[in-house]
């Protein structure tokens, strides 16, 4: 796949990274550029960047706002729901330098472009040089190889996200390859996932996985398995229609799913649940949860604090949840799907009954 | 209208001072609407509802809810009153709550005969306002609220 170059002249007339990038809106509140406040109070330090072009993402993902073919000008697109303000990147460094203390994460998000990569090692230079908040990479896979892997890595890059988002190759071909134009290669994503494994090392790697977009429980659980064989971090996304996409009317998972998920996910990562614990029916859908285990038992009694819940995301300095997305998978009017802070009792008593585990357990 | 600091206030009017709203009055009627420092600090409107018209409400009853992108509340009645008008507008484009907060952006109207005469804890007179609007821009700075210029 080729993607075409900016020109000279276009960099200079136009607001394009390197030296613009967009924020989430979260993020220009956190760093002041944006006046606003979340309708829960909690502490926010993981800031998120996104490259912008004229031309945009060159990809044409079913799901995503930022598709090539989903109608509008790019300046004027959402991605997951909400406008991306546009700012210079030397001040957003500089506000990430002034507001360091309370900053957990940092990470640039490529879109497919052929600047993309170019333009995310100066990024990277310009804010390696004056913060040390840890900075991870989401990358675009078509953009990059072996050694510009480890060059991002060189620059000050601790970890890589890979947006696979897609957690079967049916699925992924459906709504990623098998697109009018821009399609993307199954085989290339693991190309640069397995690159990244070798170079960035153990749990230095995180995969994005979403639940609603085609897949079976049956095929999100299995990689989840797999990742965590290859000490490979999964992160989990709700699929939220983007209006005027291509599935702008898909359905999202019912909570009731999502949470199990959420649990399952945890049950694996944290207790190794035993793979034979969990029954799934024909179709791939997880239709019983059977577990003799003292210790996963009591996290079906606890909940785990409404760890599981939380959102998954690249942690802090010190292993804290760095990366919260607040709202990013859900309208603030919307039950939370993933909570950006730790869920309190009444979060707990509403999420047992989203997760209605007599049922679950007892089939 | 009086310039303090990056907004604009109208200082003719009465405020709400604990729901964060302006209330023009005449006579039993008062239009309703949000402060500029309320719309600023809670971001970009994406919905607005509003309970419907003939609805009566005791103040600090909600008679509505707005959500913006990273935020979602009920609207809080700041006296008492019986909606008689809903802006259908601002339902259609929640944004003009953003751009134009004293004018296409109002919420309701209501009319306030027959109500508990609670008025007296609105806040009106020039100096007044523009006392209280200055100290409210230093409480939301202090809470991080506010962009930096």
């Amino acid at each position: 796949m080729e993607f075409p170059l900016p020109t000279a002249s276009t960099e200079e007339t136009k607001k394009i990274s390197p030296n613009y990038v967009r924020l989430s809106g979260a993020s220009a509140m956190a760093l002041r550029l944006q006046s606003g406040r979340f309708s829960r109070d909690f502490d926010f330090g993981g800031i998120n960047l996104l490259l912008n072009y004229d031309n945009g993402c060159l990809s044409d993902c079913g799901y995503c706002g930022l598709a090539r073919t989903r109608p509008g000008d790019y300046e004027d697109k959402s991605f997951i729901r909400v406008d991306w303000p546009l700012f210079e990147t030397d001040l957003v460094v500089e506000r990430m330098a002034k507001y360091a203390q309370k900053l957990t994460r940092l990470c640039i998000s490529m879109v497919t472009h052929g600047s993309a990569y170019e333009d995310t090692a100066d990024i990277t230079e310009r804010i390696a040089a004056k913060i040390k908040t840890p900075l991870s990479l989401l990358v675009a896979p078509p953009t990059l190889n072996r050694e510009r892997l480890q060059h991002l890595k060189d620059l000050g890059a601790d970890m890589i996200g890979v947006g696979l988002d897609a957690v079967s190759e049916n699925v992924f071909f459906d709504t990623r390859t098998n697109v009018p134009k821009g399609g993307l290669k199954w085989s290339n994503y693991w190309d640069i996932i397995n690159y990244s494994r070798e170079i960035y090392g153990p749990w230095k790697v995180n995969i994005h996985t979403v639940v609603g977009l085609g897949e079976t429980d049956k095929d999100l659980i299995d990689m989840f398995y797999e990742l965590k064989s290859r000490q490979i971090l999964a992160y989990l996304f709700s699929f939220n229609p983007e209006p005027d996409s291509r599935m702008g009317n898909h359905p999202k998972a019912t909570v009731r799913r999502w949470r199990r998920i959420q649990l399952v996910k945890h049950l694996i990562e944290t207790y190794d649940l035993d793979p034979r614990a969990l029954t799934f029916d024909e179709e791939g859908n997880l239709i019983k949860l059977e577990s003799t285990a003292a210790r996963t038992n009591k996290v079906l009694t606890t909940l785990d604090a409404g760890i599981p819940f939380m959102t998954n995301g690249c942690p802090g300095e010190n292993g804290e949840p760095g990366c919260t997305r607040p709202y990013g998978s859900y309208r603030p009017s919307e039950p939370y799907r993933d909570f950006p802070f730790q869920p309190v009792t009444d979060d707990l008593v509403q999420i047992r009954e989203e997760l209605d585990l007599e049922n679950l357990m007892s089939v | 209208m009086k310039k303090i600091k990056n907004f604009t206030i109208r200082t003719d009017l009465f405020y709400a001072t604990e729901e964060g709203f302006w209330l023009d009055i005449t006579g039993n009627i008062a239009r309703i609407g949000m402060s500029p420092l309320v719309q600023e600090t809670t971001g970009s409107f994406v919905a607005v509802r509003f309970e419907d018209e003939g609805a009566r409400f005791g103040r600090g009853e909600s008679f509505g809810s707005l959500e913006a992108e990273k935020h979602v509340g009920h609207l809080k009645m700041p006296v008492s009153g019986t909606i008689v008008a809903v802006n259908e507008k601002v339902v259609e484009n929640p944004h003009l709550l953003n751009t134009d907060p004293y004018g296409q952006g109002w919420l309701v109207e209501i009319d306030m005969t027959g109500g508990d005469a609670g008025q007296a804890h609105l806040l009106s007179g020039e100096k007044e306002v523009e006392a209280w609007f200055e100290a409210e821009i230093e409480k939301f700075e202090d809470k991080g609220w506010l962009a930096e210029s």
